[in-house]
């Protein structure tokens, strides 16, 4: 590919991505024609009112759940199972509960196929680098909010993704405990040097996605489909209270609401 | 006993907020920005104040030098950092000199209750517990192994 193909041509496009559900016999439109595209270095948010398949279309991206129509396109390819440039963060934070925090980072390489020896030494880099180092023989249950979504976070890092999917990253954490988490996400991403290059994220809280987001997608109700696109083009780092900030958040509400 | 009763994840967005506000303001100000009530963001200010991070008076909160030096640390500087201030804190200071006496430096649990209990006079011995080592673990300070039922010096 020519420099200019690679400049205009996006990391992820989706074209025309629908998706039902059948529910007691019947179809119930989730997602209908859905189509953005994504490109390098991008942090992407995804809101809209609950319901409008933000959690489904994540899953379609990854490649986790089927599309019933359009495609997802990755550098060019239809991708049709699992991406394994992809990681995902969820709300849940989704742990094993008998495994301690070491052998649950691990577990994001067991499907790569690394031998043993070169896992745990992955983990403890990454660990260290989520700001769990000293935790490494810690369960699940002996931790708070804030470092069970850093487990989350490790594990869904430590294959060095280029596209880190975040499924409502934040909403089960407490306001503090949020707040300097999303701070640590902005400064993994803001860093070329390591992964990802780019952040989808779905989320409820428009001032959220305001704040660290270069582009704001917002679905409708559902069925699901692009309403607005809006190009946050606020300097970094950014003034979370400034007032810029607040009339990109009062659009997108009045939008959504 | 003195030992901040609060998980870290608040102390930093504590103290990242409070760095937004220009490193000082009013804390009234602050739990209503961060939509929390005085009651839960109070005892966070407590333990910042005891870490050196923090300093209150009459309503106002503000960063201290040490607070902003900690936090322009990186990840793992920040932890060193707290280490250090663990350290000039009377309980865990008793507890690594009491630990080091030790076979191998390493303690069980229950001898850990006992030693709240007995030489720091702790009323609640098990929820100190709970946060000697959640702390001891963000400053590199202990490791503990629950399986094992080992408490261990880094």
């Amino acid at each position: 590919m020519s420099i200019e193909a690679q400049l205009v041509t996006p990391i992820l496009d989706l074209k025309n991505v629908s998706k039902e559900f059948t529910y007691r016999g019947r179809k119930v439109p989730i997602l209908k024609d859905v189509s953005f595209s994504v490109h390098e270095h991008e942090f992407i948010s995804i809101v809209g009112p609950s319901g409008c398949g933000k959690s489904t279309l994540l899953r379609i991206i990854m490649g986790l759940v089927p599309q019933d129509k359009g495609e997802v396109i990755y550098k060019g390819e239809r991708i049709q199972s699992v991406n394994p440039h992809m990681s995902m963060v969820f709300q849940s934070f989704a742990l094993l509960p008998w495994l301690n925090v070491v052998e649950n980072v691990e577990l994001g390489l067991e499907a790569h196929g690394i031998p043993k020896e070169q896992r745990r030494k992955r983990a403890l880099k990454i660990i260290q680098e989520a700001g769990l180092e000293g935790f490494e023989d810690a369960y699940p249950r002996e931790l708070s909010g804030g470092m069970k979504q850093r487990v989350g976070l490790a594990r869904a890092l430590v294959t060095d993704p280029e596209i880190l999917l975040m499924d409502e990253p934040f909403s089960s954490l407490d306001p503090l405990t949020a707040e300097g988490l999303r701070e640590e996400v902005l400064k993994l991403w803001s860093d070329r040097f390591t992964s990802p290059d780019i952040v989808i994220m779905v989320t409820h809280n428009v001032e959220e996605a305001v704040y660290l987001s270069d582009r704001v997608i917002v679905l409708s109700r559902r069925p699901g489909t692009v309403m607005a696109e809006f190009d946050i083009d606020l300097l970094r780092p950014r003034e979370k209270r400034g007032q810029e900030l607040y009339e990109f958040v009062d659009k997108i509400t009045s939008l959504i609401a | 006993m003195s030992i901040p009763r609060v998980h870290y994840s608040h102390l930093i967005g504590l103290l990242e907020a409070l760095e937004d506000f220009g490193g000082k303001v009013d804390v009234a100000k602050i739990a209503d920005d961060l939509s929390l009530e005085l009651d839960d963001l109070l005892p966070v200010v407590e333990a910042a104040e005891l870490l050196g991070f923090l300093r209150a008076e009459s309503g106002d909160i503000s960063l201290t030098d040490e607070g902003l030096k900690f936090l322009s640390d990186g990840t793992r500087g920040r932890k060193k950092h707290l280490g250090k201030r663990l350290l000039a804190l009377n309980p865990f200071k008793k507890l690594i000199e009491f630990m080091s006496q030790k076979k191998e430096k390493a303690i069980t649990k229950e001898e850990l209750l006992n030693f709240l209990a007995k030489e720091l006079h702790e009323v609640d011995s098990e929820a100190a517990s709970k946060w000697i080592i959640e702390w001891g673990r963000h400053g590199l300070l202990l490791r503990y192994n629950s399986k094992e039922d080992r408490i261990k010096l880094s």
